[in-house]
């Protein structure tokens, strides 16, 4: 890619960001809910664009097309299939009622709802350590996966620290002076930067490969499994089943997602989202899926970590070195609204759910407070993506799984007025020493049943809620009152 | 004829989130991979069938949205009673919102 318009492209794409960055961070107030919470007033295209492009990340256009190479169509349902409906439907069963809340009691994260439903320290303490504990090592991994690609594309030219450095560098650039608004608002312009270049993709590399229809004969001709599902041994059942449980649920707990949905201004913004989302992320994985497809009978051969390469290889295979620049800037650009959202929202939890808790901070020292750690989270992540230590490399390849297990706890929280502390602690707890004992192999891999070990911890997780909740003593009826005597008066009997 | 409680409204939303599911795992259809023509000429039906489901997706959520979201009523969130919450627990959150009232936005 080392052509000097593409180096333009790849430049237009930082200083707009840096742009919309600065111009935003001139309407920020220094206060705890304008940094932070962008007043909560983000509007329906804003949350819309936040989501997705927070939602979506470099395995959407690197990851799921290189399995789509492997297995063919099927990828697209075991991948997204589920995910299509009940992501946007966690908008409403978890979004709606915890917005309520901090519209109602000024809540923003995941541990003031549910220490504050709770009344409970222990809850809002063990919800802000499980959320920074995974939160983290995903964070490092889509800095690792960013700069890889971005080595990788430019040929070696950007070499891979000083890929990371970019990655990090440019985030902090427009995340510090503006926090969450500026986050939003360079979402929203990378969000359709992304739908755009995808589908110009689409076509022009349909086009160049003879149509549409062309390619597809080829499949049937070349490997007619690619068309079914099944067909390939990962996509049996009984893992298409476990997979349901894995990406799809742990969306809502995301903390900058969960944050983000906190922060928006009307009811009716979050509905929208929830009604078009489906189609967004249909539209977006199946390009992606077409694209690893193709890939199979144009370029095949590639096998395991090679085939993550598909989409760029098809690109300077095929289409001109200006879609390569673009197709660099689409990469960096669903990396970086994942990376500057984790970022923002691990320092947003540490100042408001634990600094706030032990000092005194004015509004807008919480502000400084932030910006600070945000450098601090950054430096920290930087470092670890340079060294890549194994154990981190490991808890991210589970922290999906992670976050999905703490769902059950947070609908038994929102919707069941019996649920008490000893219950909530114990379902976030139990599982997730469970869950880490069976990726780190502490426990023989037949007790799960031939389930991903997501499954039996996501059920353990309702079933502990459920019954230490019921041992233990009930919540006060001031404090059910607090939260069920509000939505009461919202939802009805 | 007795409003329609939200116990009920709550009900049917979980059968059409079950629905959902098992349209989403539904392996007995597998099959018909093999034998259902293509759509618009490029798709096949393991394709097709979440281009499909993404449409229903969204339906069912405007469903869900109709059925089961209603609007907050007018000056709900007016009159928090701050001595409920006063604990350490939302102390920051309460205080911003004190000091600017955008809480109540």
């Amino acid at each position: 890619m080392n052509i000097p318009l593409g180096w333009g492209v790849v430049g237009a794409y930082v200083l707009l960001l840096v742009g919309i960055g600065g111009y935003v961070a001139t309407v920020t107030r220094k206060t705890r809910e304008d940094y932070f919470m962008a007043g909560r007033g983000l509007g329906s295209l804003a949350i819309f664009m936040a989501l997705f492009a927070s939602n979506i990340t470099a395995f959407t256009i690197i990851g799921h097309a290189g399995l789509s190479y492997q297995v063919g169509y099927g990828a697209y349902g075991y991948v997204i299939g589920w995910s299509i409906f009940i992501t946007p439907f966690t908008y409403y069963l978890i979004g709606y009622r915890s917005w309520l809340l901090g519209k109602k009691y000024g809540y923003a994260t995941q541990p003031q709802v549910f220490g504050g439903i709770l009344n409970s320290r222990a809850v809002a303490l063990t919800f802000l350590a499980l959320l920074l504990y995974y939160t983290l090592p995903y964070l490092v991994v889509s800095i690792i996966g960013g700069a890889l690609a971005f080595s990788t594309v430019t040929g070696g030219a950007v070499p891979y620290g000083v890929a990371c450095a970019f990655i990090v560098g440019i985030s902090l650039m427009y995340t510090v002076p503006s926090g969450l608004r500026g986050t939003v608002w360079t979402d929203v312009f990378q969000g359709f930067l992304f739908i755009i270049v995808v589908l110009l993709l689409l076509f022009t590399l349909g086009n160049a490969l003879g149509g549409f229809s062309a390619i597809t004969g080829r499949i049937f001709e070349y490997d007619p499994t690619l068309l079914q599902r099944g067909a390939d041994p990962t996509l049996t059942p009984i893992n298409w089943f476990s997979f349901s449980f894995v990406n799809s649920l742990a969306v809502i707990v995301f903390p900058q997602m969960f944050v983000r949905i906190m922060a928006t201004r009307r009811s009716v913004d979050m509905k929208r989202v929830s009604v078009y989302y489906p189609l967004a992320l249909a539209l977006v994985f199946g390009v992606s899926t077409l694209l690893g497809v193709w890939g199979a009978v144009t370029i095949p051969g590639l096998s395991g970590k090679e085939a993550d390469n598909i989409v760029p290889l098809l690109i300077s295979e095929y289409l001109t070195p200006i879609w390569m620049a673009l197709g660099l800037v689409v990469i960096l650009a669903v990396i970086k609204s994942s990376v500057d959202s984790q970022l923002l929202a691990v320092s947003h939890m540490v100042t408001d759910d634990f600094l706030s808790r032990y000092f005194k901070i004015t509004s807008e020292r919480a502000v400084l407070l932030g910006r600070l750690l945000l450098l601090v989270f950054s430096a920290v992540a930087f470092y670890v993506a340079i060294i890549q230590p194994a154990t981190i490399l490991e808890i991210a390849a589970f922290a999906f799984s992670g976050f999905s297990i703490m769902l059950p706890v947070m609908i038994a929280a929102l919707y069941w007025n019996r649920t008490n502390p000893y219950g909530v602690c114990s379902a976030l707890f139990i599982p997730a020493v469970l869950l880490h004992l069976w990726y780190f192999g502490g426990l023989p891999e037949w007790s799960t049943f031939g389930f991903m070990p997501v499954v039996p911890s996501f059920f353990l997780a309702a079933f502990l809620v459920v019954v230490v909740s019921l041992l233990t003593p009930e919540p006060s009826p001031e404090q059910k009152a607090k939260t069920f005597g509000f939505f009461r008066k919202v939802f009805g009997r | 004829m007795r409003p329609v409680t939200f116990k009920i409204r709550l009900t049917l939303v979980v059968i059409l989130v079950l629905g959902m599911f098992l349209l989403h795992n539904s392996f007995w259809w597998w099959d018909l991979d093999k034998h259902l023509p293509l759509l618009w000429g490029f798709m096949p039906f393991a394709f097709s069938y979440y281009v499909l489901y993404a449409l229903l997706a969204a339906a069912v959520m405007f469903l869900i949205v109709k059925i089961a979201w209603p609007e907050p009523p007018e000056g709900i969130f007016e009159g928090t009673e701050d001595e409920e919450l006063d604990d350490d627990l939302i102390r920051g959150n309460l205080e911003e919102a004190n000091l600017t009232g955008e809480r109540k936005g």
